[in-house]
């Protein structure tokens, strides 16, 4: 709406912004497809028991290598993966996990060269080491206090 | 990326280690910007709760992480 309005003023401006929206789109369009790929096949093929298997409450120990992987491998906007987390939440992912697969996001494989120019590889090397252990406290905290007062009632 | 750079850079012009490397944690780990998508898909409670550990967590990563390094640098 703003852009309409803009348009009539200040074209060059709207167009800009449009290119730039355009560019973004094109840009991130590969990971929504991605995104919405993995929704399709977890509606299909994840029924709730599954999830409650793997990433449920019953899950045990196998849960958090699923997710600590998933997280350092999930790339493109977090909010691409708020839908998907928010499914496999209603279908009884652990809140644990949830926030364990979040944390390990900045764990980010193709930027490490960066960071070893920077920082050197012994301190990448242990950041990332202490991010992952941490990763998985952050999940144990975030479920031990979002279930103190009986959990909550999510959109997904 | 962008906090890789600045945190390198940070690091030439002489601020600490420990500093550096809590501003990078929280910023990869932290998100304030998304806290209202969060909070819509996976409960207001848990979005607040999950930043609000990262946060605290940020500080005790660098700290450590320093402490690693003297110990095996």
């Amino acid at each position: 709406m703003v852009y309409l309005i803009l348009g009539f003023w200040n074209p060059q401006i709207v167009l800009a912004g449009l290119e730039v929206f355009l560019g973004l789109l094109k840009k991130n369009l590969p990971i929504v497809g991605i995104v919405f790929a993995l929704l399709f096949l977890s509606n299909l093929f994840l029924n709730p028991k599954t999830v409650l298997k793997y990433l449920g409450t019953g899950a045990g120990s196998r849960g958090w290598p699923i997710a600590v992987a998933a997280g350092i491998l999930s790339a493109g906007p977090i909010y691409m993966w708020y839908p998907l987390l928010g499914d496999l939440k209603a279908k009884g992912m652990r809140d644990a996990l949830i926030a364990t697969f979040l944390y390990n996001r900045a764990v980010k494989i193709p930027l490490l060269p960066m960071m070893i120019y920077y920082f050197g590889l012994k301190l990448v090397v242990i950041l990332t080491i202490l991010m992952i252990l941490f990763s998985v406290l952050n999940g144990l905290l975030v479920e031990r206090l979002t279930s103190r007062n009986g959990g909550e009632q999510t959109e997904s | 990326m962008t906090s890789y750079i600045i945190g390198g850079e940070l690091l030439k012009n002489g601020v600490s280690l420990v500093a550096v490397l809590a501003f990078i944690v929280s910023w990869v780990t932290v998100g304030t910007v998304q806290l209202p998508a969060e909070s819509l898909m996976l409960g207001r409670k848990f979005a607040l709760l999950r930043n609000g550990i990262s946060l605290i967590m940020a500080i005790a990563i660098a700290v450590l992480t320093v402490l690693i390094l003297g110990i095996f640098g």
